[in-house]
């Protein structure tokens, strides 16, 4: 006696696959909208290379509040972080520290807030606004102390080729951004932890009743992240040559709002790494575009901001709906 | 690994029983002797009024609660279950309405959840792992994608990942609280072929339900539980449903009651046909001085429909009136209130009081305009008010600033009692009046009631406890699923006529 | 500068002494012979995290010591709501003096009020554009003069400035850099040059000042490959990214910035694209304010002009080296 059950839900409708393949169907739009402003400019290898350039650091940071965000959690701390490693690293350098050391401990410096977090948000229950804003406060105090509220420069030179030099004609940062952002996809579609990453955001009760250990999970979840946002921290020190105490705060909010994008892009609307790279593209093509375009810097803000704010609605829409 | 091969016994092998199992919370006693033993390859019914002890005991299986005494015995030993993950791991796993899948994640990947998801080095095998899910859900001859994200599957499909997870673990005790809720007839026949397919196959399976049509299409034994015990375990052959419902009566009555005789023939509520979210076209009228007391088992609506009365909730149908005052569709509890109905909820603490304020500013909490003139709160009107509150009602506290989150239950409820009636309403609206709270309270709460209405006020309560209802009402309506299924004058109720119409069964075969 | 990562305990320590030693340390006798209470002051300035901010408030502090003040010192981490109700509960203690270092009078409109009502007078540099009834006192340094400089050089430079694209960088909540801007702006218009992108660019934020001036550069110039001719920049963190994105471009553009940081001298000197800098001469004007308030302390003399610019230094490679960094100070 077998069963046959109807069917999940009455096949897809022509709405849903918009919703879903609404914020890649938006990006190709903005592109093709930039393109015929400017095509004799817009698409070409300087022009690509240029974007990717300018993006990598907030990829890199995007995959951590990505890891972050698939868990259940987010985290306002990522940019700090960041700042603060590069200054760290910056510090350390012009101590006289050999280069490889000075980024490791600026790395290890991430690592132990990432720490930090994951232990006051998994084992002592605060909610990741608090805890995650706290740190945020106090890691820019930090980054104040470290840099004595001025920029670090004259780093060295080998450092400065990290985020400056190239490797057949695309600058390494590119790279670098590529290979961390194919590590996290990895981890999040491959290992036992990753997949109690999504396990936990997915439903943590649920998750923690079948054996899933959350704390643990969401511990490991924001170290990770701490530990990834130094390195684009570190990164970005070495794109400027110099390190402040303030460099990479714009990369928190639009972490966030890159992933946020990405997770309209698939099913479940839950975060994904594809789809974060989907929206850090998004905003990265905004930028030169509206720059290219000679648009008007506060212009620009507005209409970034209305890009978030349709692509959460999306999102919750989409969520809203099941 | 998790192959299902076990031959049915049919030596009547126990599963899990549970002895003289006694449990209380903040004093009340949930459970006083329970017991329940399940044996291998059946399908045991548990069965009780509401507030029987059955999740209770559900609970202190499954590890959720730790009994204050009594013993689990699994396979022969006795067992300890420190919380529910270690339950899981001795095979043990309740199910019940509320999620209970990852949507986000694929079938297989929730079937295989957790400590069962094969690794290797921390990778995920998914080759392996698809096949355990498979093998999960061929047991249940279930045909689901595996790939599918658990939360695009219906509901009954939802249910069968869950039960294909719990079989992962090996699962030896199933057990069930009211499964086919919100299923379809046609899924309740695929759950049934499923169980008997478990049961066969050597799982024991716990059916906590309240229909009992279902209990004796399909189970094989039942338990009846009332006050915290276990009357009786028997064979369903050897049963049927009035036997079943005689036996989860009969508590002794007590005399906390007052005399009844205070109901008057003037209308004071009129309520004609009025439609909510699960309430249908539920007409009646309540007069001046009288208790109207309302029954019916969980989920049946009473709770819904003193909200609507009470402003709270939108009514989609019909008409509320009120002496001369009709309520719109979405009055709000403040209009609610002005026109002379005001609500004591259900659950006080989240709901009816502000634990961590005083006594005086929770009264005055509802009666704003009553102590202001011209903006200004009038804090001799707050104390005044409060006095006398705490006076009428008897209200044992060090005074009126004490946070109303140290007074024990009963006062407490008599704080959200004060708060209402100082406004002096016309319809007093009561959800569970006297839920966890002693008995010596409860005559004190019973005889306000009956003061109250002598003194003019309509209430209408809501109580799950038959004798209450019984004890305290003049009149009582009884709903199931919705719509109102008896009308019972309460001096000639008995306690199987209410709990025939509770199960929606008219009284024609129940004897008095 | 060489800063040791051990060194951040250090100076959080010395920080540390050094505020409990400023803090519980009382004016020595000063060499007048009044038995009078020393002269009471009022210091705040919202920049504090700034490099000249901390030198200010390090300068401050060592003249009142000198001069006996017994100075209450407000630092405002640009968070007004924190530093102007500070500065008012001062007022409300009594003071002989207000003294206000780099915050725009825009900003402290309770302040002024207060001070007004207790008859405080305000002694002020670089807090406005343009002469106010707030301040009996402002010296700030003049814009017009910075930018005569600064578009005289790149004039230079470029061998005459008509007919080529000048990009000019702003950051409008700042009134100095939204003044030295607009002047820029007009003074290119007028010498025949275009204006890339047809308006001053705007940096939102300072924090990220570099990054946004590098990219609006790069775009630019990946957009009109060699498009570029100069880049006016209202400040160096600003300028330092423009001159990044024109080098990483391969352009040959010049970019001038103004506060004279330590880094833009680095880069003046490596005569890549930065081609000159401002030394706003800091120490000196604050000399001059304290000397109006010493002179108002000795009989109450009020100087007869409210309002004071003070002329500024180019810097360029003929000059880098004799220039003392704004952070150094």
């Amino acid at each position: 006696m077998s069963t046959t059950n109807a069917p999940a839900k009455p096949g897809r409708s022509l709405g849903r696959t918009l919703l879903q393949g609404g914020t890649v169907i938006a990006l190709l739009a903005l592109i093709g909208f930039f393109f015929a402003m400017r095509p004799d400019v817009f698409l070409s290898f300087t022009n690509v290379k240029n974007i990717l350039f300018q993006v990598s650091i907030l990829a890199i940071i995007a995959s951590a509040q990505t890891v972050v965000m698939v868990v259940g959690d987010f985290d306002l701390s990522l940019g700090a972080i960041s700042s603060l490693a590069g200054a760290v690293a910056a510090a350390l350098m012009l101590g006289g520290v050999p280069m490889w050391i000075a980024i490791s401990v600026a790395a290890g410096v991430g690592l132990l807030i990432g720490l930090a977090n994951g232990f006051l948000i998994a084992y002592l229950r605060l909610s990741a606004f608090v805890a995650t804003l706290a740190t945020m406060t106090s890691v820019v105090g930090l980054a104040y102390l470290v840099t004595a509220g001025t920029t670090l420069f004259s780093l060295p030179e080998g450092f400065n080729n990290l985020g400056q030099g190239k490797f057949l004609n695309v600058p390494l940062p590119v790279y670098i951004a590529i290979v961390i952002s194919l590590i996290i996809w990895s981890i999040l579609r491959f290992t036992t932890l990753g997949r109690s990453w999504s396990a936990t955001g997915g439903n943590q009760e649920v998750a923690r009743l079948s054996g899933v250990n959350v704390r643990r999970a969401r511990l490991l979840a924001f170290t990770l992240a701490g530990v990834v946002s130094a390195i684009g921290g570190i990164i970005l020190a070495a794109r400027l040559g110099s390190a402040s105490a303030v460099q990479g705060s714009d990369n928190m909010m639009f972490s966030v709002a890159a992933v946020f994008l990405g997770m309209t892009v698939i099913r479940s609307g839950m975060a994904n790494l594809g789809g974060t790279m989907v929206g850090v593209t998004i905003i990265g093509v905004m930028s030169n575009g509206l720059n290219i375009l000679g648009v008007n810097s506060y212009v620009q803000q507005v209409v970034t901001g209305l890009i978030i704010i349709a692509a959460v609605t999306l999102s919750s829409l989409k969520n809203r709906e099941r | 690994m998790n192959a299902a091969t076990t031959t049915v016994d049919s030596s009547h092998t126990i599963a899990l029983e549970a002895r003289d199992i006694f449990k209380h919370f903040d004093g009340v006693h949930a459970l006083s002797g329970a017991k329940l033993s399940v044996r291998k390859g059946e399908i045991h019914a548990l069965l009780g009024e509401n507030g029987a002890g059955k999740s209770t005991l559900v609970k202190v299986l499954t590890g959720l609660y730790t009994p204050d005494s009594g013993t689990i015995v699994q396979n022969g030993s006795d067992v300890e279950f420190a919380n529910v993950r270690v339950a899981n791991r001795a095979g043990i796993v309740a199910l019940y309405q509320e999620l209970s899948i990852i949507p986000s994640i694929s079938v297989a990947e929730n079937i295989m959840l957790g400590e069962q998801t094969p690794n290797r080095g921390g990778l995920v095998q998914w080759k392996t792992l698809r096949r355990g899910a498979q093998e999960q859900l061929d047991r249940l001859n279930q045909k689901i994608p595996l790939g599918e994200l658990a939360g695009e599957l219906s509901p009954v499909q939802q249910t069968m990942v869950a039960f294909a997870r719990a079989l992962a673990t090996n699962a030896q005790v199933l057990i069930l609280d009211e499964p086919t809720a919100s299923l379809t007839d046609t899924e309740i026949k695929d759950l049934f072929a499923v169980l008997r397919k478990l049961r066969d196959q050597g799982v024991a399976i716990v059916y906590v339900s309240h229909r009992l049509e279902e209990v004796f299409e399909l189970c094989d034994r039942l338990t009846i539980m009332r006050n915290g015990e276990t009357i009786i375990t028997k064979n369903v052959a050897d049963s049927n449903i009035d036997e079943v419902i005689s036996t989860m009566v009969g508590r002794a009555a007590g005399e906390l009651y007052p005399e009844r005789g205070t109901a008057t023939s003037t209308v004071a509520l009129t309520v004609e046909k009025v439609d909510g979210r699960k309430v249908k076209d539920i007409s009646f009228t309540a007069h001046k001085g009288e208790v109207l007391g309302i029954g019916g088992l969980a989920g049946s609506g009473r709770s819904e429909l003193l909200r609507i009365l009470a402003g709270a909730q939108k009514h989609t149908a019909g008409t509320i009136t009120v002496g001369d005052k009709t309520l719109r569709p979405s009055p709000g509890v403040s209009r609610a209130l002005e026109a002379g109905i005001a609500l004591v909820p259900e659950e006080r603490r989240s709901q009816g009081v502000i634990l961590s304020a005083t006594i005086q500013d929770n009264i005055a909490l509802a009666n704003i305009p009553g102590v202001s003139s011209f903006g200004l709160v009038s804090g001799a009107r707050i104390v005044d008010i409060t006095r006398r509150g705490m006076l009428d009602l008897q209200i044992k506290a060090r005074g009126p600033r004490q946070p109303v989150g140290e007074l024990s239950g009963g006062n407490q409820q008599k704080v959200v009692l004060a708060k209402m009636l100082a406004r002096k309403p016309k319809v007093l609206l009561m959800d569970e009046p006297t839920r966890g709270i002693d008995v010596g309270t409860k005559a004190e709460i019973y005889r306000l009631i009956r003061e109250l209405a002598a003194g003019g006020t309509t209430i209408i309560a809501v109580s799950s406890e038959l004798p209450e209802l019984m004890g305290m009402s003049d009149r009582i309506i009884i709903m199931h699923e919705g719509q109102i299924s008896g009308e019972v004058q309460a001096a000639t109720a008995t306690e199987e006529i209410l709990l025939a119409y509770c199960y929606g069964k008219a009284d024609s075969h129940v004897n008095n | 500068m060489r800063k040791k990562f051990t060194g951040i305990v250090a100076m959080a320590a010395v920080a540390a002494v050094a505020a409990l030693a400023l803090a519980g340390c009382s004016p020595t006798a000063s060499t007048t012979t009044e038995e009078a209470a020393p002269f009471k002051v009022i210091a705040f300035t919202s920049g504090n995290q700034t490099p000249v901010g901390a030198w200010w408030v390090k300068a401050v502090a060592a003249k009142a010591t000198e001069l006996g003040w017994d100075l209450t010192m407000i630092q405002g981490d640009f968070d007004f709501t924190k530093m102007n109700p500070a500065v008012e509960s001062a007022i409300g203690q009594g003071a002989d003096a207000i003294l206000d270092g780099y915050t725009d009078v825009a900003s402290i409109g309770s302040i002024v009020t207060a001070a007004k009502d207790a008859g405080i007078p305000i002694f002020a540099m670089d807090s406005a554009t343009e002469t106010t009834d707030a301040f009996v006192a402002q010296i700030t340094t003049d814009q017009q003069g910075i930018v005569d400089s600064t578009v005289a050089a790149l004039d230079k430079s470029l061998g005459g400035l008509k007919g080529k694209t000048v990009m000019v960088i702003g950051h409008d909540p700042h009134p100095g850099i939204r003044m030295r801007a607009g002047l820029a702006e007009k003074a290119f218009i007028a010498a025949g040059a275009t204006i890339a992108g047809g308006a001053i660019q705007k940096v939102k934020s300072p924090a990220t000042g570099r990054t946004e001036a590098l990219a609006l550069v790069a775009d630019y110039l990946t957009a009109n490959p060699n498009g570029l001719d100069a880049v006016w920049v209202g400040w160096d963190d600003a300028a330092l990214g423009a001159s990044k994105a024109i080098t990483e471009a391969g352009s040959s553009a010049k970019v001038t910035g103004v506060d004279a940081t330590s880094e833009a001298i680095a880069e003046i000197q490596a005569g890549g694209s930065f081609l000159a800098s401002i030394e706003q001469p800091w120490p000196s004007i604050l000399d001059s304010v304290i000397g109006y308030m010493v002179a108002y302390q000795k009989d109450g003399t009020l100087p007869a002009k409210n309002y004071e610019t003070v002329t500024t230094v180019l810097v360029d490679v003929s000059n880098a080296a004799t220039i003392t960094p704004s952070d150094k100070l």
